[in-house]
């Protein structure tokens, strides 16, 4: 499959440039390598100040590395004559949806993306549609994003970036701020983006139980990747996570203790696995 | 207190107001509050409160939000009243009692002036009322655009009004929140003199501002996230273009203009 995203040993601190010599130099990422190609679904996961927004601004060159190299389909994100190209193939959600809504009207705010990159009306308007559709927010096209609910504002987010119709999309825990039901339907937003466009998706969160839908997960301490693979595997660690200040699905947990065998994510797995047990 | 205040409040609709380019209407409503003010007797101010109360029955917003509109400046009204009654030394006198002296003219002054004022608060607000404040916006830049040395100025400028626009209601309701949560730990916000109430503000104000802070840090990402890099190369989803709507709306104003010219000369000025 083709890259579109790849960290290359990459290094970068918040830090003033100082002297080398001047003592230690605070990494928030270092010696990060990483591939998304087309169609990955890969959940980050680390508690907080583990690096994990530091990666997501560094992969649309708001961030340029220190040392190593990002590239965005072969693009270096050092090359600032094409920061625009890059920006437009990997698109980024944040976490407050408040923060990353332009406009007054729904619509409008959708369009903001396109309208930069200089398109014709025409094919913004149909850019712009299409994207609220994908999210399922057309009927809201015309409505003012301060009367919406946190979970709609988020999908209005994301068709924003959509509109750009960008290769890969990464969200920065864009479901922390959101109640159960807004979190469901940002899921299942980014899901059916998969699923249904063949979008490269990097999910960064702070809950299990999202990162166990995804096809492959990183878990980030201190700047550094401790454990990169699918989700079954990267969870039987329930140690190291600990450690590191996380957790595993608690089906994930309850399988592990009982000592079932297998390796299991979801609590109709865990219960299967049970009566198995039983029989 | 906060919630009164309604500029910049859009109600979408789709009547022939709404549907007019929203150049055409920023010009107008600049064109129709110069009228008013050159309105010299009551039939001239007569016929520009007919047009507007025909312009406010056709965009279809009730009347009831159009006169709350003018609630927020009551008291400036009153206050201009009360000053131009009292200092107007123009006319026949009404009233001399010691150091007050009441004249017809001061009379007439107060009432043009209230009329006045109210008119172009009405107006103004039918503007907001029928034009999102994005078109608003756009409708100042684009009708500045053909100024090419001040056009990067203008769309800086329409930005940071949009922004601006676009977080009020978010600030309001994080003031809302704030104020709850320093009342829940006992501030009391709501007795005491004025200093004493400005004072009891600023553990409301202070997290506000540095919200607001993070808030324009994080929107300052978003936005260049999405290719924002100012006015260059932009282009917009929403052509505007004048229509007959734009055609009519222009001679309604035409003709209102020449009606108050030819009022203001038939008749006496009283003002
Ligand atoms: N703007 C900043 N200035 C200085 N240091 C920062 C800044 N943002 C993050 N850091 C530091 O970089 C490290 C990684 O932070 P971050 O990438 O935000 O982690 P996460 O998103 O996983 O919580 C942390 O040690 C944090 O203190
Ligand atoms: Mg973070």
């Amino acid at each position: 499959m083709e890259s579109i995203l790849k960290f290359d040993d990459v290094y970068f601190s918040y830090d003033e440039e100082t002297d080398e010599t001047q003592g230690e130099v605070h990494w928030a990422v270092s010696a990060l390598s990483l591939e998304v190609k087309r169609g990955d679904f890969i959940a980050v996961l680390g508690h907080n100040g583990s690096g994990k927004s530091t990666l997501a601004k560094l992969s649309n060159a708001i961030l340029i590395p220190d040392k190593g190299e990002v590239t965005v389909k072969g693009i270096s994100t050092k090359d600032e004559d094409r920061t625009l190209e890059i920006r437009k193939h990997v698109g980024m959600v944040f976490q407050n949806p408040d923060n990353q809504i332009v406009a007054t009207v729904v619509e409008e705010d959708v369009a903001f993306g396109p309208e930069n990159l200089g398109l014709e009306p025409a094919e913004i308007r149909e850019r712009v549609d299409d994207a609220l559709k994908a999210v399922g927010m057309y009927e809201f096209r015309e409505n003012e994003p301060h009367n919406l609910s946190g979970g709609q504002k988020q999908r209005v987010a994301i068709a924003g970036i959509l509109a750009m119709r960008p290769e890969c999309i990464v969200l920065d825990e864009s479901t922390a701020m959101l109640d159960p039901k807004g979190r469901r339907e940002v899921l299942e937003t980014v899901r059916k983006l998969h699923d249904e466009f063949g979008m490269a998706v990097v999910f960064i969160t702070h809950y299990m139980d999202e990162a166990a839908m995804a096809d492959r997960v990183i878990v980030m301490e201190q700047g550094k990747v401790l454990f990169d693979g699918a989700p079954c595997d990267v969870f039987q660690n329930v140690d190291e996570l600990r450690r590191v200040g996380l957790d595993v699905p608690q089906a994930t947990e309850l399988a592990l203790s009982l000592g079932l065998p297998g390796k299991i994510l979801t609590l109709s797995e865990c219960t299967d696995a049970i009566v198995d047990s039983l029989k | 207190m906060i919630k009164d205040i309604t500029i910049g409040q859009y109600f979408p609709g789709n009547s022939v107001i709404h549907r007019m380019d929203p150049r055409m209407k920023l010009v107008l409503t600049i064109v129709y509050i110069v009228i008013i003010f050159l309105c010299k007797n009551f039939w001239a101010l007569g016929l520009m409160l007919l047009s507007l109360v025909v312009m406010c029955a056709l965009s279809g917003v009730p009347a009831k939000v159009i006169l709350k509109s003018i609630k927020p400046i009551a008291i400036i009204i009153t206050f201009t009243a009360i000053l131009n009654i009292f200092y107007v030394r123009t006319g026949e006198p009404l009233l001399d009692w010691h150091f007050i002296h009441i004249t017809t003219g001061g009379v007439f002054t107060a009432v043009f002036m209230i009329i006045r004022i109210c008119a172009l608060v009405v107006a103004s607000s039918l503007l907001t009322y029928t034009t999102s404040p994005t078109q608003i916006t756009d409708g100042i830049e684009r009708l500045f655009s053909p100024l090419k040395f001040m056009r990067g100025g203008v769309h800086t400028l329409a930005m940071m009004m949009t922004i601006a626009l676009r977080f009020i209601p978010t600030l309001i309701d994080e003031f809302e929140k704030i104020t709850n949560a320093q009342k829940a730990r006992g501030a009391d916000l709501e007795t005491g003199n004025l200093v004493e109430r400005a004072k009891a503000l600023i553990p409301v104000l202070v997290p506000l501002f540095i919200t607001s802070f993070r808030r324009a840090y994080e929107l300052a990402f978003a936005m260049e996230c999405r290719c924002y890099h100012g006015a260059e190369g932009r282009t917009r989803m929403k052509i505007m273009k004048y229509s007959k709507l734009d055609a009519f709306g222009f001679l309604f104003i035409l003709f209102a203009t020449g009606g108050v010219i030819a009022l203001n000369m038939f008749f006496r000025h009283v003002v």
